[in-house]
Parts: structure tokens; C-alpha cells; sequence
């Protein structure tokens, strides 16, 4: 007996304890444990309760003392007068604007930074910048830049152009916040559609070029098809990014003028904190994410279908 | 290797120029042109401004009220809190990242989908969306107008990216030097803390540093919650001083400019390691 | 000391079964070689010993206790990994000691940096440092000692890795295809060293190989496994002269066994080539004839007729491949006929010849099944054919 308890070693507790194996979900869940217990409390929770007091009509003062008044916000959302429908175009102009143009931006860069010339790293490095500035930064340049008697005024001035009010015309400010939004956006947009171009096999596009295709066929035939599940993926995260600016629409339009920048996220912590009515910003924030998961499942059952297809063939 | 390049023989060459040159003086122009006047704001003096129009370069005349405009501005308080912020978040992030990203990385459990569908999906949603009701937890427990409040809201932010990059470090370790250190007798947690880590720091390294990067630039949660101005943050601060009817341009863009240079810095260093990591699922081929 | 029992043991994933019900007892300080192709289930088999892998049924036990629920880490067995896989930040010295340092180290020492420093002071300390450098002068690794794996030669590394697995002083040892990654002359130097390294410590070794030449040389006991079917439990001797089935017979053995169809008669056995086999409604065998059993001779020498058709020179001796006379007649490509022979002493390619062989160092196995057979020995002057049997073998005149 004394030799068979040999073999077997002390495990220091608490991790061996009787030296019994754990199903693997034990020690997995232990190490998420914590992660995702602060999700609950930071993300899953908070998401439930916007529902929640999108429900009440709780004030800024008392946020957690509204009465229950059932969809009363959402009727008052839905109703005619409200910004509702001027939010939501808004926030459409806006996505699809962003995104068009930082895709545009970025794919041009991104093939015009994968020739080799000389100063490309360097010019690279200029075109990454701007996703790296911060977003009150950029606001803050733009702002003056973009000022009556701004740089850019001065120039078109120049051309005899005359000046915009860049900022306080409404439909020139969604132009301006727009361009400013896809300023910071292109860059990341470029360097992964590069990334994606220098995976394409060089001699499937030489020997395109050696048949006589001309480099713009060569690029719809070769490197597009190519690039495209790359592109498609970017151009979800625009979606999804675009949604959620908050801070370049604030600083330089607040929202205005007359409303004609305010995406749904400007409206929701305006209602909520400059409004004080609680109730109606969590109605506005409810909206905002059930846009978001609606574009999110599009996606992903999109991706699906494609999988589907591709196995399929 | 370039798949698409410019020039073609038959087109008139100039010694050195190639048309590709005239794509991207423009694009570097428009790109760079604001970075650009941010340096030209900064270093131009105030009342050149005002009385002359602003010139293309740079009228260096700045730098005697450089000094006393800086004075005006909390500087030092603005950025610490920002600094403050970023690196709790960072190293909060990270760690949290790290956990997450063994648990989905090694083990294999029912409900495992599941967990990596909900990390996700919590980046759907726009961050405005989290404000009201953070706000009335942070009110019920005093976190509101505290720096340890937004360090834990960009955390929530941060760590689906935290742990997906760290998770895309674990899976390159081959799985056997773990299953030597668990015949040699090492915790889990040890092999976590003890062999993983070290042999995967460049993945910790860039999740904390876009961790960090993120929560630098953060803007919404830290003017919605932070009242007391000692507090405020560079991006609060920032954003107050130019409402302010009797802003000097220039010393505001200089600290513009100065907040802006850690996180262009860090970027750089980081961003071949962040596409590579987000385009390793995406290209095919 | 445990002895290893396997009770009805299996293994799936899923619905796919990788491990065949198997029962083996293996007593201790025995050199278990697990022997077969690769995928046939011995490292799943090993692994599942370490704890590594889970038991989908049946128990394994040390001594009489179960062990299927045991944790890794309290089944005290080393394990030599076929990449060995050191701890590539750590240096030789740490290495050998990490697992000195894990039984040291409570829980909460694995934080970053006090991990660190605690291992650190671990590492000063008499006792680990001192036997770190026993074990290393044991195994030739003293001036490596410093040095990190990147930096080292395979068998360098393997050495490593034995080291560590010596230093915990296990009660088993498994190791998978250590020797898989070196090159022939360090096989051959590490062959003997592992076996004397057995003996000197006196344990249970469970080595997994597909050679089969490490298997013979090496084991005390090999199971030979095919398909996660375990084909044989037997020591070498048993494996070659009497192998239990014909993917045994095959495995084992270079040039393999041998096998040439066969056929029973009225309680005798003769053996015929495919195609020439006379209905007599009775079942086939399969003759089984190590090639050293087997004598070319005179074409007119009595035994089977036969073709030359391929001459190895092994620089020992020479190995002939022959194609018997009845086989070319055949469809099917049947394989050749090998026979070691003594240098010069051979036919031609091309010549015919006849060969020739002993009755009791045959090995009889059932066509249809593939197991052995025990056949009775015929009397002598009972055999009813000529280009059967011989009873001694004829050899040619030098």
C-alpha cells in the first residue's frame, strides 16, 4: 500500500484540491467570469434598462423615478411634429455619406499608395494620420478652417467662387461634417483595402496585363473580385462607426443649425441631458440600436448566404 | 508587389515624374492640409490673425504669447486626467481582454458560441445608446463626475478589441507547451500568467495601446459626466475652451496639436499589427 | 511503482471511434513500446495515460486505483512531447526547473511580476539549483544550461526535455516520438541513451513510435496498434517470430515477413501461389516466411519456382526479391518474395530459381481473418506434393 501512494503527488490547492479533473467548462468559466460579469453590469444590464425607462417618463433630476407611461414616448416620436423624421433622414444622409465617401477615399488611396514611387512610406504615412488625430482635435481644425473667414472661404474667395457658410448653412453643414467624418474614417479604409490589394497574386494581374488588359480592366477583373469581401466587411464597419459618431457633429455643428446635423446619437444626449427628458432620449436611443442590430443581422446573414453559396458551388 | 502601377510606355516622360504624381499631390494635399494648418494655426500669433489674413506658412510669431496663453489653459490637470484615464483603461482592458481571450482561445465548452456572439454584439450598438442608463448606475453608486467612472465606461468599450486581438495571439502558441506545463504541475492561471504571456506580448502590447488610443479621444461619456473642471480631461477641455467667445486660436490649436501627437505617435507604431489582425478574416486567399 | 491496467478502454470523438475496446496490464519498470502507422490511435492511447485526454470508457488504473478522473497534474508522469515543446522565453536552466518551481509556487504567485521575482529567489535556492545541475551534467547539458531553445541543435532539445521530465522524478514516463525529429546517427545515440536512462531509474517508460526498429530494439513489452486496434501485446521476440496477425506479420521485420497463400489438405498443409490453389472447398492460409528463413536455390533444387527480379546489397548481406513462377500468371500484382542471403552467393536478376524453407519457422495465419493459425505438423513422407514443403532446406553448393 505505502508504494501505490507514492505515485501520487500533492496538488496545491486551490487549483488541484482533490486532484479531481474539471469538465472544461469549469476553469472557462472561471476566466470569463469576470470579463463578462462587467459586460453584464457595463452593457447587458444598461441595454435592458434603456428599454426599460424608454417606457417611463423620468427627468434628468430623477432618472430613476419616472412613472410608467407605456409607449407614450414613442407616440410622441411617431407623432407629426416631431424631429423624428428629420433625425432619422439625417442620420441616413449621414451614414450613407460617410460611408461612400471614406470607402471612395480609401480604395483610391490605397491603390495609389500600392505603386512603388519614390516617398510612398512617407506619403502613407501622411494618409494614416488622420484616423489617428483625435476626433475633438480634428473638430477643433476644421472649425476654423471651415470659419467665415476661414482658410477655405479665403481660397474659394480667391477663385471668386464666394464664401459658404460652411457650418451654419444646413445643407452645407451636413456636406461639412460629412467630409470631416470620412477624413478620419479613410485611412483605415485604405490601409486594410491595401493589405487587401498586396494579397493579390501578382501574376494573375501580370498575366492579365500580358493578355493585353488595360489597367483599369485589370482592376475590375482581377484586383476587385478580390478585394471585395475586404471591402464589404469595411464598409459595414463604416456603417456601424458612422452610426456612432457623437463627438465631431457636436463640436462642430452641436446638431444645428436648425437640426440638420442631428443624427440619432446627437438627439439622444440632447433630449436626455441638455432636455432633461430622460424618457424621450432612451426612446431615441432604443430606435438608434435597433437600427444598429437591424444593419448588424443584415450583415451577418448576408455573410451567411455567401458562405452558403460559395460551399454550395 | 503592386497589382495596379502608373505610367505606360508611349506617354512623354519628364526625368523623374510620373503621372502617379499627379493622383497623389492631390490626395496628399487635401489629406494633409488640415494637420498642416494646425501646425500653421499654432505657430501664428494671435492678433496676425485678426488684422492680416492668415498666410499659407507659418508666421512664427507665436511663440512670446505661447507662453502666457498656455498659462491660461490647465494643461498639466488636462492631460493628466487624460493620461489618467487612457492607462487605467488600457491596462484595465487588457487584463480583462486576457481572460476572456484564454477562456475562448483554449477551451473548448457548450455556450462558448455564445459568449463570443455577445461580446460582439455589445460593439453594435452606438455608444450613445449606453449614456442614459450608465448615467443612472453611475448615479445610484457616485461614479458620475469620477475619473474611475470613465475609465470603467471605456473599458466596456474596449475589450470585444482587447480580446479579440489578444485572442488572436493565444491561437498562434502551439497548444503543447501548455499541456507541458500542465504535466509539469502549473495552475491554469499560471499558464496563463506565466508561459502565455510572455510569448504573446506584442499582441498584449497593441491591444492596450488602441485601448488606450480609444479612450484618449473620448469625448461623449466625459462631457456628459464630468462636472467638476479639475477633472475634465484634454477632450472636454478642448471642446469647453472653444466656446469660449475670448479664445485665442492659436494657443488652442498649439494645444490641440499636443494632444493630438501621442495618439498620432502610438498609432503609427501599432497600425501594420491592427490590419493585419482585422484582415486576417476578412481576405481571402 | 504503479502498474498501468486498461479495463475495457476506448476512445471516441463523436460517433467516431479512434480507440477500439482494448483491456492490457503492464506491470511496472516494464519499457512499453506502442508501436504502429500513423493515425492508428498510440498517441490518443498515451496521452489518454498523461490525462491529457479524456477516457470515453472503460478505466485506466495505477496499482489497483482508478485514475480516470484524476487531474494531470496528480497522475505525477512526465511527459516528452515530439516537439518537445520547451518554454521558448525561458532558458535551459529554467526549463529543467519549471516544474521544481510549479510545486513551490502557490496560486497567487503567478501574478506578472511577482511571478517573476518569486522564481527569481526560487532559483537561487540549494536545493533546485543544485539538482538542475546534477541532472544536466546526467544528460551533457552543462554548457548549455544558459542558453534559450532558439539557440539549440534537436538533440539538444530532446535532451532538454528529458531533463525535465527527470527532474520530477514521475512514477511514469511517457514519451511520444521523441526521437521522430533527428537525424539517423543521433537516432541511433539516443536510442541507447533512453534505454539506459530506463534502466538507471528503474520505471515504467511508455515510448510511441512507428519504427519499428526503435520498437524492436528498444521495449520490453510492444503493443502493436493498427486503425486504433490494438493487433498484439508481446515482447519482440514473440512480435517477430510469432506475430499474431498478418498486418503484424508485415509491420515488423525489414524486408517484411513473407506471405504466400496456402491451403490445407486432409490435415497438412502445403503451400501454393494464387490462382494454382485447387477448390477443395476447404479455407484458405496464408504461409507466413521471414526472409532469413527463406533459401534461393538451384532452379531444379526441389521448392518453388521462382524469377529473380530485384538484388539489394546491403553491404552486410544481400536481399533478393523474387516473383514465384505461379504469381506472374496471375492478374493481380502480388507482391515479391524477399530472402537475405550471404554476399556473392546469389543468381542473376532474371535467373530462375527455386526457394526454399523450413516447416516449423513458418507461421500460418487464416486468409479471410488475417490471424495466426496454429497449424499441426505433418508427418514426414505424408506430403502429397512435390513443390511443397521441404523438410530441410537444401542450400547450393559454394
Amino acid at each position: 500500500m505505502e508504494a501505490s501512494i507514492a505515485h501520487r503527488r500533492r496538488v496545491p490547492a486551490p487549483f488541484g484540491g482533490s486532484g479531481r479533473a474539471v469538465p472544461e467548462w469549469v476553469p472557462a468559466g472561471l476566466f470569463l467570469l469576470v470579463p463578462m460579469g462587467f459586460l453584464t453590469v457595463m452593457a447587458f444590464l444598461p441595454l435592458l434598462k434603456e428599454v426599460w425607462l424608454s417606457f417611463t417618463n423620468a427627468r434628468l433630476t430623477n432618472p430613476n423615478g419616472g412613472a410608467y407611461v407605456g409607449l407614450g414616448n414613442y407616440r410622441t416620436l411617431f407623432s407629426s411634429g416631431s424631429e423624428l423624421g428629420q433625425v432619422l433622414r439625417n442620420t441616413l444622409v449621414y451614414t450613407l455619406g460617410t460611408s461612400v465617401l471614406s470607402l471612395a477615399g480609401g480604395i483610391v488611396s490605397a491603390v495609389v499608395v500600392n505603386t512603388k514611387f519614390r516617398g510612398h512610406s512617407f506619403v502613407r504615412g501622411i494618409l494614416a494620420a488622420p484616423w489617428a488625430v483625435p476626433g475633438v482635435a480634428a473638430a477643433l481644425i476644421f472649425l476654423w478652417m471651415f470659419n467665415t473667414t476661414g482658410i477655405l472661404n479665403r481660397i474659394l474667395g480667391d477663385l471668386v467662387l464666394g464664401p459658404v457658410s460652411w457650418l451654419s448653412s444646413p445643407t452645407w453643414a451636413m456636406v461639412s461634417v460629412i467630409f470631416v467624418t470620412a477624413w478620419q474614417f479613410a485611412p483605415f479604409v485604405m490601409l486594410v483595402t491595401l493589405s487587401a490589394l498586396q494579397s493579390v497574386p501578382a501574376e494573375v494581374a501580370e498575366a492579365s496585363r500580358i493578355d493585353g488588359a488595360s489597367t483599369l480592366s485589370t482592376f475590375r477583373f482581377v484586383v476587385w473580385p478580390h478585394i471585395f469581401p475586404t471591402v464589404r466587411l469595411i464598409a459595414l464597419l463604416l456603417t456601424i462607426w458612422t452610426l456612432r459618431r457623437w463627438d465631431l457633429i457636436t463640436v462642430l455643428t452641436g446638431g444645428g443649425p436648425v437640426g440638420s446635423t442631428s443624427t440619432i446619437v446627437v438627439a439622444t444626449q440632447q433630449q436626455a441631458f441638455t432636455y432633461q427628458n430622460v424618457g424621450q432620449g432612451a426612446a431615441y436611443a432604443v430606435i438608434g440600436g435597433g437600427i444598429a442590430a437591424v444593419l448588424a443581422v443584415g450583415y451577418y446573414l448576408l455573410e451567411r448566404r455567401e458562405l452558403q453559396r460559395a460551399g454550395g458551388r | 508587389m503592386s497589382a495596379v502601377s502608373g505610367g505606360r510606355p508611349g506617354l512623354i516622360r519628364i526625368r523623374g515624374f510620373r503621372p502617379i504624381y499627379l493622383a497623389v499631390v492631390p490626395i496628399v494635399v487635401v489629406v494633409g492640409f488640415p494637420i498642416y494648418w494646425m501646425l500653421n494655426t499654432a505657430l501664428t500669433s494671435d492678433a496676425t490673425l485678426y488684422t492680416k489674413a492668415q498666410s499659407l506658412l507659418p508666421s512664427f510669431n507665436n511663440f512670446g504669447s505661447l507662453g502666457t496663453g498656455l498659462g491660461q489653459i490647465p494643461v498639466v490637470s488636462m492631460f493628466a486626467n487624460s493620461a489618467f484615464i487612457a492607462i487605467g483603461t488600457s491596462l484595465l482592458s487588457v487584463f480583462l481582454g486576457l481572460n476572456a481571450a484564454y477562456a475562448l482561445s483554449r477551451f473548448r465548452f457548450r455556450g462558448k458560441g455564445l459568449a463570443s456572439i455577445l461580446l460582439f454584439a455589445t460593439q453594435m450598438v452606438p455608444e450613445g445608446v449606453y449614456l442614459i442608463p450608465i448615467y443612472t448606475l453611475f448615479l445610484s453608486v457616485g461614479l458620475v463626475d469620477n475619473l474611475w467612472g470613465l475609465v470603467l465606461v471605456n473599458v466596456s468599450f474596449t475589450l470585444p478589441v482587447s480580446t479579440f486581438i489578444i485572442k488572436a495571439g493565444i491561437d498562434q502558441i502551439p497548444y503543447e507547451i501548455e499541456e507541458a506545463a500542465r504535466v509539469d504541475n502549473c495552475p491554469r492561471f499560471g499558464i496563463l500568467m506565466t508561459v502565455l504571456v510572455p510569448l504573446i506580448l506584442p499582441s498584449i502590447a497593441s491591444a492596450a495601446v488602441l485601448a488606450g488610443f480609444s479612450a484618449w479621444g473620448e469625448l461623449m461619456f466625459a462631457s456628459t459626466f464630468i462636472t467638476d473642471q479639475g477633472k475634465w480631461p484634454a477632450s472636454v477641455q478642448l471642446e469647453q475652451l472653444v466656446s469660449n467667445p475670448e479664445a485665442n486660436i492659436p494657443i488652442i490649436t498649439a494645444v490641440s496639436l499636443l494632444y493630438s501627437l501621442p495618439a498620432i505617435a502610438f498609432f503609427l507604431l501599432v497600425q501594420r499589427r491592427i490590419v493585419s489582425g482585422l484582415t486576417a478574416g476578412a481576405v481571402k486567399g | 511503482m504503479p502498474n498501468i491496467t486498461f479495463e475495457k478502454v476506448t476512445k471516441s470523438y463523436g460517433t467516431t471511434e479512434v480507440l477500439r475496446e482494448f483491456s492490457v496490464s503492464v506491470p511496472d519498470g516494464e519499457f512499453l513500446v506502442l508501436l504502429g502507422p500513423s493515425g492508428c490511435g498510440k498517441s490518443t492511447l498515451l496521452r489518454m495515460i498523461a490525462g491529457l485526454t479524456d477516457i470515453t470508457s472503460g478505466t485506466i488504473s495505477f496499482d489497483d486505483e482508478e485514475i480516470n478522473r484524476w487531474d494531470v497534474r496528480r497522475r505525477n508522469v512526465a511527459f516528452v512531447f515530439q516537439s518537445y515543446a520547451l518554454y521558448p522565453q525561458l532558458t535551459v536552466r529554467q526549463n529543467i526547473a519549471f516544474p521544481m518551481l510549479m510545486t513551490r509556487l502557490k496560486s497567487w504567485h503567478h501574478a506578472p511580476i511577482v511571478g517573476a521575482i518569486t522564481r527569481r529567489r526560487l532559483m537561487r535556492t540549494p536545493e533546485i539549483r543544485d539538482k538542475v545541475e546534477a541532472i544536466a551534467g546526467q544528460l551533457k547539458l552543462t554548457e548549455l544550461l544558459d542558453r534559450r531553445p532558439a539557440k539549440l541543435s534537436g538533440g539538444q532539445r530532446q535532451r532538454v526535455a528529458l531533463a525535465r521530465s527527470l527532474v520530477r522524478e514521475p512514477s511514469i514516463y511517457l514519451l511520444d516520438e521523441p526521437l521522430s525529429n533527428l537525424d539517423a546517427t543521433l537516432r541511433t545515440q539516443m536510442r541507447s541513451d533512453i534505454i539506459t536512462l530506463q534502466r538507471s531509474v528503474a520505471k515504467t517508460f511508455v515510448f510511441v513510435t512507428h519504427d519499428q526498429v526503435e520498437a524492436m530494439t528498444m521495449a520490453s513489452t510492444i503493443i502493436v496498434m493498427n486503425d486504433g486496434v490494438i493487433q498484439q501485446v508481446a515482447t519482440p521476440d514473440e512480435v517477430y517470430d510469432r506475430p499474431q496477425n498478418t498486418f503484424v506479420a508485415r509491420f515488423v521485420g525489414s524486408p517484411p515477413m513473407n506471405l504466400v497463400d496456402g491451403e490445407v489438405f486432409a490435415g497438412h498443409h502445403t503451400a501454393f501461389v494464387g490462382g494454382e490453389v485447387p477448390s477443395s472447398g476447404l479455407s484458405g492460409t496464408l504461409v507466413g516466411i521471414r526472409p532469413e528463413h527463406l533459401v534461393v536455390a538451384d532452379p531444379d533444387a526441389g521448392g518453388l519456382p521462382a524469377t529473380v527480379e530485384v538484388i539489394e546489397r546491403t553491404g552486410a548481406e544481400t536481399v533478393i526479391g523474387c516473383r514465384l513462377a505461379a504469381a506472374s500468371n496471375t492478374v493481380a500484382e502480388t507482391p515479391l518474395e524477399f530472402a537475405r542471403a550471404r554476399n556473392g552467393d546469389h543468381p542473376q536478376v532474371g535467373e530462375r530459381c527455386s526457394l526454399q524453407f523450413h516447416l516449423h519457422s513458418l507461421s500460418w495465419f487464416d486468409r479471410a481473418s488475417g490471424e495466426r493459425i496454429e497449424p499441426p505438423v505433418p508427418a514426414i513422407g505424408d506430403m502429397p506434393d512435390p513443390t511443397a514443403v521441404e523438410d530441410t532446406p537444401r542450400t547450393r553448393a559454394i
